[in-house]
C-alpha cells in the first residue's frame, strides 16, 4: 500500500505561500525553512527555530512539520543550537511568469520602437499587397498624404481632425474623374440634387426593407454621402491582395443612399422604363416594315435580304454595344441606286448653279437692261445654291427678299422696284459666273462665308464645290452668256465699280473670257449694247443646243446626265448639276451640314431653302431618307450621319454587355429580349426633329426577362453587375508626351548617333557598300582638289571647293560630323 | 443552485446572442456606407481590454470585484466573442501587410493559447484526480525529498539487517538518480508508464537475491517508488496547468502594444472612411 504523503494537519503541515515572489532556496531540495525569504528575496533564517523564553529557560520552537522541538534545545544565551547556513532564495513560479511577461513586453516595445522608428518602417507597416492595377505605386506617400510626416506625423494625423478626402487628390492624379470626382456618382452638385429630389419624390410611399430601415435608424447615412465630398476609400478597399476586387460593393451599401429601396433585383427593382431606347435611332430604319414588306419583296426579285440579326449587327470590341455594320455591307444591296439618283424621277443631280427663266419681254418693254439672257426652255427659278452664293451683297440680299413672291417668268405685273431687283439679281448671277471663272474658289468661299456669316476652311470649300474644274464653269459661262466678260466689265464700269476684277481691266475686255472656243457660240460685240445711262439692254439669246455643241466638237450626242452616271458635275440646259457619287458623298454632306448649321441664325433665310432642297427625300442622294435630323439647342440642325457609336471615356449609369449574354438567350437569339413594338408609328416620329419624341421599333427591356437568371443564387443580382457608380464622360489617358530627340537616349552608351545605321545598312546590302565606298573616295578626292566639278560651272565649282574647304575646316572629329 | 450544465448552457446562449448582435450591427453599419472594420475594431479592442483586466483582477483579490469564477467565465466567453470579432475584422483571412500579419499571428496565438488553457483546465483536473494523491504543487519537492530520504533509510537498513549490499547498490545505481528530481514528465503527460514499469520490474528482479527481510524492505521501497512516480505525475500535470500562462500572459501585453500601434496607423492612413 502506498504511504500517504501529505498531511493537512495544521501542526504537521507547512503553510504554503505561492503568491509570494520569493521562495526558500532549500525548497528545491525538499527542505525549505518555515519562515521563508523576505519580500526583497533575502534569506532571513539563521537557525531552525527562534527559541522563546519559558519558565525554565529558553525553549525550542521548531515546528512539528520540521521535526518538532530538538533534543538539545537552545543555548543558554537563547540562540538556536541548530544553525542553518543562509540560502539563496529563488523566485516563485508566479514571479518568474511576471518577469517573463514584463521582459517580453519590453522586447515587443523595443522592437516596435526600433522598427516603426527606423528606415525599414515602410516595409513593416505596409498594409499589404495592392491590386495589380496599382502595381506602379511605389511608396506609401503616393497614396497617403499623412505618410510623409513620419512616425510623429502619423501619431498627429491619427488624432487630428483630418480632411477625409485629402487622399482623393492622390487618387485623382491618375484617375481622371473630372472636377466632380468627389461628389456622389461623380455628378455635378446641381444635377445630383436634381436626381435626389426626383428619387425622393418617387420613393415617398415606397416600402423600405426592414434591414435598411433599421440601418438608417441606428446608423444614419453620413451626410457626405449625399452632399459630398466622398472619399474614394469609402468604397474602394485597397491592400487586399493583387487580385482583390476594388469595385466590389454590396447591394445594401448602394441602398444606404438610394431612397428607392427594395430587397433584391427580382423583388422590387423598378421597371426599366424605356431602357435602352432613350432616343430615336440616328439612322432611320424601320425593322418592322423591312421585315414585313421590303425583304419579302426583294426576295421575290431575286435579291437576298439579310436573314439574321448578325447580318447587320455585331458587338463592338468591348462586347457591350451592338453596332450596325457599314452601309456597303447592309443597305447598299437595295439602296445604292437611290443615292446616285437612279430611282429619282427628275434630274439625277442637284441644281447648283442655274440661270433662272426671266420674263425678258416685259423686262425689255419696261427698259430694264440685263444684257444677254438666254431663253430658258424650263421654268427655272433662282436655285437655293445660287441665292446663297449671291446673297453676300446686302443689296442683292434685299433684292432676293423683294422678289421672294414674284413670278420671274411673268413680270407683267411686277413693280419697278421688283424689276430693278430682278435686274440686279440677273447681273449678280452673271458676275458670279464671271468671278468664279476668273478668281476660282476664293469667290465661292467669300460668298458663302458672307452669306452664312461663318468661316470656312479650304477643305470645306473643296468639299462644297466637289473640286469642280475651272473648265466646267468657264464652259457654262460661255454657253449661257457668250459675252460674259464684256458684259460684266461694261456693267461694272457703268455702275462705277473701278475694280472690275483682279487681272481684268477694261482694256482687256475684248479678250475672249472662256478660252473655250469649242462652244462654237460666237456673238458679235455689237450685240452688247451699252445704254447711255450705263445700263445694258435686254438681249435674249436662243436656247442652248447641246447637240449643236457636240456637233461642233465632232462628238456624238449624249445626255450629260447619263454621261455623269458615276457622279460628279454635269451641265444640262441652263443648270450646272452635281450628281452624287455614292454613299457618303462629301459634296452633298457638306452642303447639308452648312445649311443645317444656319438654322437659328440670320443666315437661315438662305440656308433653309437650300436645306429643304437637299433634305427632300426625293432629291438625289436621298440623304435624309435614312439620316435623321435633330434640332439642337439654339435651333441649329444636326444630321446624324452615322449610327450609334459608343463615346470613348463615357460611363453610363447602366451598363449591359451583349456578348456575355449570347450564350444565355438560347435558340431565340436576339428576340429573347428585343421584341417588336406594337406601336408601329416608328417613321412618323422622324418627321419632327426632337430625337427624344419617338417610338422605338422594339419594346423596352422587361425586368422580368433579366430576373429569370439574375437572382443571387444564379447569375447574381448585385447592383454593380449592371450599374456603374462613376457617371459621365471622362478623359482617357493619352500617350505620354515623348520627344523624338529622346530616342537617342536609348542608344547603347558610346555608340555614335549614325554609326550603327550606316554599318547596319552596309552590312545588309553589299551594293550600297560599294556605292558608299565610291562616295567616300569621291569626297576624299574632292577635298584634295583632284576632281574638277564637271557638272557645274566655274563659279559653282569654286563655291563647291569653298564649301568643301569650309566643311573640312569645320569637320567634327566625330565620325558623325563627316 | 446552478449546475455546471445550466451554467454552460446559459453562457453559451449569452455568447450566441452577443455574436448574433455583433454580426447584425456589423451588417447594419456596413449598409450605412461606413467602414465596418472601424466599428468591429473598436469593439474588439474593448473586448481585449476586458480580457486583459482579468489578470489585473487576479492581482486585486482583496477587492470584492465579483467572484473569480465569474470573472473566469466572463473571460472565456468574451474571448470567444472577441475571436468572432477578430475574424470579422480581418475578413476571415490572413492580412497582407507584415505588421498586420504579426498582429494576426499574435492574436491567433493568444487566442489558441487561451483555448488550450481552457482545455487544459477542463481535462487535466480529471487526470490529476485519477492517479495518486492530490498534493499541493509547492509541496511536491518536499514530499519528493521525504520519499528520497525514506528510501535511502530503507537501503541503509537493508545493509544493516540483511548484511547484503544488493538493495543499497541498486539504490545508488538506479534509485538515487530517479529520486533526485522529477522524471519522465512528458511521459506522464501523454499517459506513458513504461519507465515506471521498467523500474518496478528491476526492483522485483532483486527479490531472488534477497532474504525474507530484504524482500520486505524491497516491497516498501517499491511502494515508495510508486509514490514518487505519482508525485512526478502530479508535478507534470500541475506544472502544465501553470505553465501555459507563460505563453498566454506575455502574448497579451505584446498584442496590446501592437494593437495600439495598429490603431494609430489605421487612423493616420485611413483614406477618408466615414
Amino acid at each position: 500500500m502506498k504511504p500517504r504523503l501529505q498531511s493537512f494537519n495544521h501542526r504537521a503541515s507547512a503553510y504554503e505561500r505561492p503568491a509570494q515572489n520569493w521562495v526558500c532556496g532549500r525548497a528545491i531540495a525538499g527542505r525549505p525553512c518555515a519562515l521563508g525569504p523576505d519580500r526583497q528575496g533575502t534569506c532571513r533564517t539563521l537557525a531552525e527555530c527562534r527559541p522563546k523564553r519559558g519558565q525554565s529557560g529558553w525553549v525550542c520552537t521548531r515546528p512539528k512539520s520540521a521535526g518538532g522541538a530538538c533534543e538539545q534545545g537552545p543555548f543558554a544565551d537563547g540562540t538556536c543550537c541548530r544553525e542553518l547556513p543562509p540560502c539563496i532564495p529563488v523566485r516563485s513560479l508566479r514571479s518568474r511568469r511576471g518577469h517573463f511577461t514584463a521582459f517580453t513586453t519590453l522586447v515587443c516595445l523595443g522592437l516596435l520602437i526600433l522598427l516603426v522608428g527606423s528606415r525599414i518602417n515602410t516595409d513593416l507597416i505596409d498594409a499589404g499587397t495592392v491590386n495589380t492595377g496599382h502595381a506602379e505605386v511605389e511608396a506609401c506617400g503616393d497614396c497617403h498624404t499623412a505618410f510623409d510626416g513620419g512616425p510623429v506625423g502619423w501619431l498627429k494625423a491619427a488624432f487630428a481632425d483630418a480632411d477625409p478626402v485629402a487622399d482623393n487628390e492622390k487618387c485623382l492624379a491618375c484617375h481622371k474623374w473630372g472636377a466632380d470626382a468627389s461628389n456622389a456618382h461623380t455628378l455635378p452638385r446641381p444635377k445630383l440634387a436634381d436626381l435626389i429630389g426626383k428619387f425622393e419624390q418617387a420613393a415617398a410611399d415606397a416600402p423600405v426593407p426592414w434591414t435598411i430601415g433599421v440601418s438608417r435608424t441606428v446608423f444614419p447615412t453620413p451626410l457626405e454621402a449625399h452632399n459630398g465630398p466622398l472619399a474614394c476609400g469609402a468604397c474602394h478597399k485597397e491592400h487586399e491582395g493583387e487580385d482583390s476586387d476594388l469595385v466590389e460593393v454590396t447591394n445594401a451599401r448602394c441602398q444606404s443612399c438610394h431612397q428607392l429601396t427594395f430587397p433584391s433585383f427580382s423583388d422590387g427593382h423598378p421597371s426599366f422604363g424605356d431602357y435602352p431606347y432613350l432616343r430615336r435611332t440616328r439612322v432611320i430604319f424601320d425593322h418592322d416594315s423591312h421585315n414585313r414588306k421590303n425583304f419579302p419583296e426583294k426576295k421575290k426579285q431575286g435579291v437576298k435580304p439579310p436573314e439574321t440579326c448578325d447580318s447587320c449587327h455585331a458587338p463592338d470590341a468591348t462586347g457591350r454595344f451592338m453596332l450596325t455594320a457599314d452601309f456597303a455591307d447592309t443597305c447598299a444591296l437595295c439602296h445604292a441606286e437611290d443615292i446616285i439618283g437612279e430611282t429619282v424621277a427628275g434630274p439625277k443631280g442637284t441644281p447648283v448653279i442655274a440661270v433662272p427663266e426671266l420674263d425678258l419681254i416685259t423686262l425689255a418693254e419696261r427698259g430694264i437692261a440685263i444684257g444677254e439672257w438666254p431663253e430658258t426652255p424650263l421654268a427655272i427659278d433662282v436655285s437655293p445654291y445660287t441665292k446663297l452664293l449671291i446673297a453676300a451683297d446686302p443689296v442683292i440680299a434685299e433684292d432676293l427678299q423683294t422678289i421672294e413672291l414674284t413670278d420671274l417668268q411673268d413680270l407683267t405685273e411686277a413693280s419697278d422696284a421688283e424689276l430693278q431687283s430682278v435686274a440686279r439679281i440677273a447681273w449678280s448671277i452673271k458676275e458670279l459666273m464671271f468671278d468664279l471663272t476668273i478668281s476660282g474658289m476664293g469667290v465661292l468661299e467669300t460668298q458663302v462665308e458672307a452669306s452664312l456669316d461663318s468661316a470656312l476652311d479650304t477643305d470645306t470649300v473643296g468639299r462644297l464645290v466637289g473640286h469642280i474644274p475651272q473648265d466646267v464653269i468657264a464652259a457654262a459661262g460661255a454657253v449661257w452668256f457668250p459675252n460674259l466678260k464684256q458684259e460684266v466689265v461694261a456693267y461694272r464700269e457703268a455702275k462705277g465699280d473701278a475694280t472690275v476684277t483682279p487681272g481684268i481691266q477694261g482694256d482687256d475686255a475684248d479678250d475672249d473670257l472662256s478660252n473655250d472656243q469649242s462652244s462654237g457660240t460666237t456673238q458679235p460685240d455689237a450685240q452688247v449694247v451699252l445704254a447711255q445711262s450705263g445700263t445694258i439692254e435686254v438681249q435674249s439669246l436662243p436656247p442652248a443646243d447641246p447637240a449643236a455643241e457636240n456637233d461642233a466638237l465632232g462628238l456624238p450626242t449624249l445626255d450629260p446626265e447619263e454621261w455623269a452616271k458615276a457622279g460628279g458635275w454635269y451641265r444640262k440646259d441652263y443648270i450646272l448639276y452635281y450628281r452624287p457619287v455614292g454613299h457618303e458623298d462629301v459634296v452633298l454632306r457638306t452642303w447639308l451640314d452648312i445649311s443645317a448649321q444656319s438654322f437659328g441664325t440670320p443666315a437661315e433665310r438662305y440656308g433653309d431653302a437650300l436645306f429643304q432642297l437637299l433634305a427632300d427625300k426625293n432629291t438625289p442622294g436621298k440623304c435624309t431618307k435614312c439620316h435623321s435630323i435633330d434640332q439642337q439647342p439654339g435651333g441649329a440642325l444636326a444630321i446624324n450621319w452615322g449610327t450609334f457609336q459608343p463615346t470613348v471615356g463615357e460611363s453610363q449609369f447602366t451598363s449591359f454587355v451583349h456578348s456575355t449574354h449570347f450564350s444565355a438567350v438560347g435558340d431565340d437569339g436576339c428576340i429573347a429580349c428585343h421584341r417588336l413594338n406594337e406601336d408601329t408609328n416608328y417613321l412618323k416620329f422622324f418627321e419632327q426633329r426632337d430625337p427624344h419624341q419617338f417610338v422605338a421599333n422594339f419594346g423596352p427591356m422587361k425586368r422580368e426577362v433579366c430576373a429569370d437568371c439574375h437572382v443571387e443564387q444564379s447569375a447574381g443580382d448585385a447592383c454593380t453587375q449592371c450599374h456603374q457608380y462613376h457617371i459621365g464622360e471622362f478623359a482617357i489617358e493619352g500617350i505620354p508626351p515623348t520627344r523624338i530627340d529622346d530616342l537617342d537616349k536609348t542608344r547603347p552608351e558610346g555608340q555614335p548617333a549614325d554609326a550603327g545605321e550606316e554599318e547596319a545598312s552596309l552590312d545588309a546590302n553589299p551594293i550600297d557598300a560599294d556605292v558608299a565606298e565610291t562616295a567616300e573616295s569621291e569626297v576624299a578626292a574632292e577635298q584634295s582638289g583632284l576632281i574638277p566639278d564637271l557638272l557645274s560651272g566655274p563659279e559653282e565649282a569654286a563655291t563647291t571647293a569653298g564649301d568643301a574647304d569650309g566643311a573640312a575646316a569645320g569637320q567634327s572629329p566625330s565620325p558623325s560630323g563627316g | 443552485m446552478t449546475t455546471f450544465g445550466q451554467r454552460r448552457l446559459r453562457n453559451w446562449a449569452i455568447t450566441g446572442m452577443m455574436a448574433g448582435l455583433i454580426v447584425a450591427i456589423e451588417l447594419l453599419y456596413d449598409m450605412s456606407l461606413r467602414d465596418a472594420a472601424f466599428l468591429n475594431g473598436w469593439i474588439l479592442f474593448a473586448g481585449m481590454v476586458l480580457l486583459a483586466i482579468f489578470n489585473l483582477r487576479k492581482k486585486l483579490n482583496i477587492l470584492p470585484l465579483v467572484r473569480m469564477s465569474t470573472w473566469l467565465q466572463l473571460h472565456i466567453y468574451t474571448g470567444l466573442v472577441c475571436l468572432l470579432l477578430f475574424l470579422l475584422h480581418t475578413d476571415f483571412s490572413l492580412p497582407n501587410g507584415p505588421f498586420e500579419i504579426i498582429l494576426w499571428i499574435l492574436y491567433m496565438t493568444m487566442t489558441i493559447s487561451g483555448l488550450v488553457g481552457v482545455a487544459l483546465s477542463r481535462f487535466l483536473p480529471h487526470r490529476i484526480s485519477a492517479r495518486g494523491e492530490r498534493v499541493i504543487f509547492e509541496r511536491i519537492p518536499v514530499l519528493r525529498a521525504q520519499i528520497a530520504r525514506d528510501i535511502e533509510d530503507l537501503a541503509m537498513t537493508s545493509v544493516k539487517e540483511t548484511r547484503a549490499s544488493t538493495i543499497a547498490d541498486f539504490y545508488v545505481q538506479e534509485l538515487a538518480p530517479y529520486l533526485r528530481r522529477p522524471k519522465h514528465l512528458i511521459g506522464h503527460l501523454i499517459g506513458g508508464t513504461r519507465p515506471e514499469r521498467r523500474l518496478h520490474v528491476a526492483i522485483r528482479e532483486l527479490e531472488r537475491y534477497l532474504d525474507e527481510r530484504g524482500r520486505q524492505i524491497l516491497v516498501e521501497i517499491d511502494h515508495l517508488v510508486s509514490a514518487k512516480a505519482d508525485l512526478d505525475y502530479q508535478y507534470a500535470m500541475q506544472l502544465t496547468l501553470k505553465s501555459w500562462l507563460f505563453f498566454h500572459l506575455p502574448l497579451n501585453y505584446g498584442l496590446m502594444l501592437f494593437t495600439l500601434v495598429h490603431i494609430v496607423l489605421v487612423y493616420a492612413f485611413a483614406t477618408g472612411a466615414p
